[in-house]
C-alpha cells in the first residue's frame, strides 16, 4: 500500500519532467533546429530533389 | 543509388548550403532489393547518401503501417506529412514540416500526401490513417509558421496538377519539390501569382533535381535555376554505395 502511494505521487512529478524536457502526449512535433544566432546573408541554396524511385537502386541508363 | 550519392557529394563539394529532399514513393518497389527488404534498403541508402527529409508518398502506405513505422524508426532523416492522420484522431502520422536553418535564415520544409491514399486503404473495416485536405492542411501549417520561417518548401506528394493549385492559391511558398506520378521538368515553373516554384525530377531513380536559388537576406529569390540531370553512365558510381549495393545477394536486373 506504501509503494502504491509512492508510485501514485510520483506520476505528476514525472509527467511535470516529461513536459518540461520538451515531449507532448499523443502527437507528432515537428522537428526544429535551434534559432539562428547569426544575421540572415544574401545566399545560394542548392535543393536536389528526388521523387517516385520507387525502390529502384540502379537507373537504368 | 551509387550515382546519385556521387552527384550529391559534388555538388554538396561546391556549395556549403545544399539541402536533399525526397517528394514520396521512394520505398515501395515491385521487385529487386527494395521489395526484397520491405523498404528497409532504401531507407538505409537514404540514410548513407544523407536525406535531409522525404514526404510520405501515397504508395509508400502500400508497404503497410506496421511496416512504414519501423522504418520512419530506422531513417536518419524526418519523414514528413502534414496531412495524414492516425485513424480518426488529431494525430498526425509523421511529422508536418522541420526547419533547417542556412546563412541565417529559417527554412521550413514541409510534406505533404496525395489524398489518393484513401483509395487503397479504405474498405475493410477501420481506416488505419484518415488524409485530410492538402491545401488547407499547408495553410494551416503555414499559419502555425508565421513568425517561424523566412523560407518555405513543399515537399510535394500531390502530383503537378495539384501543385499548380497550390502556387496559385497559398501565398508565401517559396519553392514546390514535386512529384506524383512522376513527371519529367527540364526546368521550373513559376506561379505567376505569388511566384512560388515548381520542380519535378522524373522517376526511378534515373534522374536528380537540381534547383538552385540565389536569396537575398531578405529571404527573397532574387534569380534560380533548374534542371534534371540524367544519372547516365558518365557519373561513376560512389565507391562505398556500390560496395554496399553489392553486399546484397539478389542481382539488380535494372
Amino acid at each position: 500500500m506504501r509503494y502504491t502511494r509512492g508510485y501514485a505521487a510520483a506520476v505528476p512529478v514525472l509527467l511535470a519532467a516529461l513536459l518540461l524536457a520538451g515531449c507532448t502526449l499523443g502527437g507528432v512535433e515537428p522537428l526544429q533546429t535551434p534559432a539562428p544566432t547569426e544575421p540572415p546573408q544574401a545566399f545560394q541554396l542548392v535543393v536536389l530533389h528526388t521523387n517516385d524511385v520507387r525502390g529502384f537502386m540502379e537507373p537504368c541508363g | 543509388m551509387a550515382r546519385r550519392a556521387t552527384f550529391i557529394q559534388q555538388v554538396r563539394d561546391q556549395n556549403p548550403y545544399v539541402l536533399l529532399l525526397d517528394a514520396g514513393n521512394a520505398l515501395i518497389s515491385m521487385e529487386g532489393i527494395g521489395a526484397t527488404t520491405e523498404g528497409q534498403a532504401i531507407v538505409e541508402g537514404m540514410n548513407r547518401v544523407g536525406y535531409d527529409a522525404m514526404t510520405l508518398g501515397d504508395q509508400d502506405f502500400r508497404l503497410g503501417i506496421d511496416t512504414l513505422r519501423e522504418l520512419i524508426a530506422e531513417a536518419h532523416f524526418p519523414f514528413l506529412s502534414a496531412n495524414v492522420y492516425v485513424g480518426n484522431t488529431q494525430t498526425l502520422f509523421a511529422e508536418p514540416y522541420r526547419i533547417v536553418n542556412m546563412a541565417g535564415h529559417r527554412i521550413a520544409i514541409i510534406g505533404v500526401t496525395n489524398k489518393d491514399l484513401v483509395s487503397f486503404l479504405s474498405g475493410g473495416g477501420a481506416e488505419p490513417v484518415l488524409v485530410s485536405e492538402p491545401i488547407q492542411s499547408i495553410r494551416n501549417v503555414l499559419a502555425d509558421l508565421a513568425g517561424k520561417a523566412d523560407i518555405v518548401i513543399v515537399c510535394s506528394n500531390l502530383g503537378y496538377d495539384q501543385d499548380r493549385e497550390l502556387a496559385a492559391q497559398v501565398p508565401g511558398i517559396t519553392a514546390i519539390i514535386g512529384g506524383n506520378p512522376g513527371m519529367l521538368m527540364p526546368e521550373p515553373y513559376r506561379d505567376p501569382t505569388y511566384g512560388a516554384l515548381i520542380v519535378q525530377a522524373g522517376y526511378q531513380g534515373e534522374w536528380i533535381g537540381k534547383l538552385t536559388l540565389q536569396i537575398d537576406e531578405k529571404g527573397q529569390v532574387t534569380s534560380y535555376q533548374g534542371e534534371a540531370v540524367v544519372l547516365g553512365q558518365e557519373i561513376a558510381d560512389d565507391a562505398a554505395i556500390r560496395a554496399w549495393l553489392d553486399t546484397f545477394p539478389t542481382p539488380q536486373p535494372y
